[in-house]
């Protein structure tokens, strides 16, 4: 879920969560061009921090899961393949899916320069 | 001179007899009193207009019924002459400070063309109720400052939006063409240039479904604004980088997750005889619930969080059944949804 009324699979999370672990290099980067302010540069620490909290728990219950739960897989797949394989899978997607329509909007604006 | 003084605040209302008088007071018991209030009375059957009056409201009355939010506030619009002007609901109420705050972003910036603020459900009792108030906090508390900080909040709420009035006006003010009219309006801005931010800190209360048909109407006119806004603008968004992954990352997440939640897992759970399968519908509790938690700490509701936190989760599958059902009938079907039905 990426906003309110939307269902989402993680996908979404993810992308949000990677934004977010991004920002105090894209803020860096704008302080080094003298584009940022202290207003921004605390939402971005505030964000960043937000997302390693996030990335904690996740991880923090993965490493939970695979030392106490002692539950057989469904699909008889060892526990840490079957936490990490959904992980991997949406870290593929959400590149596929992004690198995509970048490639798209590209295709689109060239056809359109053509015309 | 605060910009709350050039302001003119529009509360489109119909049948709103229960709240209307408090989102009124609310307005102008405000740090920034605005220059006007006024409330579109959209032929209610109920005691909409006298309550509005008597609660300090210009009221207009068009003469017969506008058939959406959109048109009750264009009407509005018409008689603006302030240099700004706000959309509220008619069932929502403001957080004292909430308009001098949202009015902040306007200062200095003529860029800034819209302004939205933060959304907490006035009740949170039922289980529909708890759900939208943990999808609130996690939207308002991580994804949109997130959207806000590279620039592009996806959605200058309808509930709660400031606007520069000439820029309104320019964008052909409140558009009918969809379901989702603050949607449009945002997109609308974003191509043509102009920006639009969040206020975390300015807060309003709307009064959020309380039961499934009330929740049913919304979804379904949320899911079906989506696609049609998808439709409508995927052309004219698709050079704006940062926008256009958000939505395409939105619609693509939101059809999968529809399909994985109602037809992958059950089936999967009763062909493999694996009901731990359906673990999967509560898989991503840690990572909801930090800025959930964050989201109601700030507002001292911690424990209230906690409690609702479970009917986030039957929202979101509830959700995934409008989505699909807003993607067959627009998509598939070719029938878009025409008909703006109120589901608060």
């Amino acid at each position: 879920m990426n906003n309110a009324g939307l269902p989402g699979t993680g996908i979404g999370g993810l992308f949000y969560l990677l934004l977010a672990l991004s920002m105090p290099v894209v803020e860096l980067m704008r302080s080094t061009s003298g584009r940022s302010d202290p207003g921004r540069r605390r939402q971005a620490l505030h964000q960043f921090v937000m997302a390693c909290s996030i990335l904690g728990a996740v991880v923090g219950t993965v490493v939970a899961y695979l030392h106490v739960a002692d539950v057989p897989s469904p699909l008889g797949v060892s526990g840490l393949a079957l936490v990490t394989a959904p992980v991997v899978l949406a870290v593929l997607l959400l590149t596929v899916l992004v690198v995509g329509l970048r490639v798209w909007a590209w295709i689109v604006r060239d056809t359109e320069h053509v015309a | 001179m605060p910009l709350a003084d050039q302001l003119t605040v529009i509360i489109p209302a119909y049948n709103e007899e229960a709240s209307i008088a408090d989102t009124v007071r609310s307005v102008l018991a405000q740090t920034t009193v605005p220059t006007r209030v006024i409330v579109v009375d959209d032929q209610s059957t109920d005691e909409t207009a006298v309550l509005a009056r008597a609660a300090g409201a210009e009221v207009i009355c068009p003469l017969e019924n506008t058939g959406s939010k959109a048109g009750a506030q264009n009407l509005a619009l018409d008689l603006v002459t302030t240099p700004y002007c706000m959309a509220i609901d008619g069932d929502t109420t403001l957080a004292p400070d909430a308009i001098e705050l949202l009015m902040r972003p306007f200062e200095g910036d003529p860029a800034v063309a819209a302004a939205c603020g933060f959304v907490v459900p006035r009740h949170v009792s039922t289980v529909w109720e708890r759900g939208r108030y943990v999808e609130y906090l996690l939207s308002f508390t991580f994804y949109k400052p997130t959207q806000d900080y590279y620039g592009s909040p996806l959605i200058s709420s309808g509930c709660f939006s400031a606007y520069r009035t000439d820029r309104l006006r320019e964008a052909g003010g409140w558009s009918e063409r969809t379901r989702a009219e603050d949607m449009d309006l945002t997109w609308t801005f974003y191509q043509a240039g102009h920006q639009v931010r969040f206020v975390p800190d300015a807060v309003c209360y709307p009064i959020e479904p309380h039961d499934l048909d009330f929740m049913s109407k919304q979804l379904k006119r949320w899911s079906h604004g989506f696609v049609q806004n998808v439709s409508l603008h995927w052309k004219g968004i698709l050079h704006l980088p940062f926008l256009s992954t958000v939505v395409s990352v939105a619609l693509f997440d939101a059809v999968v997750a529809s399909v994985i939640y109602l037809i992958v897992l059950p089936l999967l759970a009763i062909v493999l005889q694996a009901p731990l399968l359906l673990l999967v519908y509560v898989i991503d509790v840690p990572a909801v619930l930090v800025p959930v938690l964050v989201g109601a700490w700030r507002r001292g509701e911690v424990v209230r969080a906690l409690v609702s936190l479970p009917s986030f989760f039957v929202l979101r599958t509830v959700n995934g059944f409008f989505m699909l059902e807003a993607l067959v009938t627009e998509v598939v079907l070719r029938r878009p949804l025409l008909v703006y039905e109120k589901g608060h």
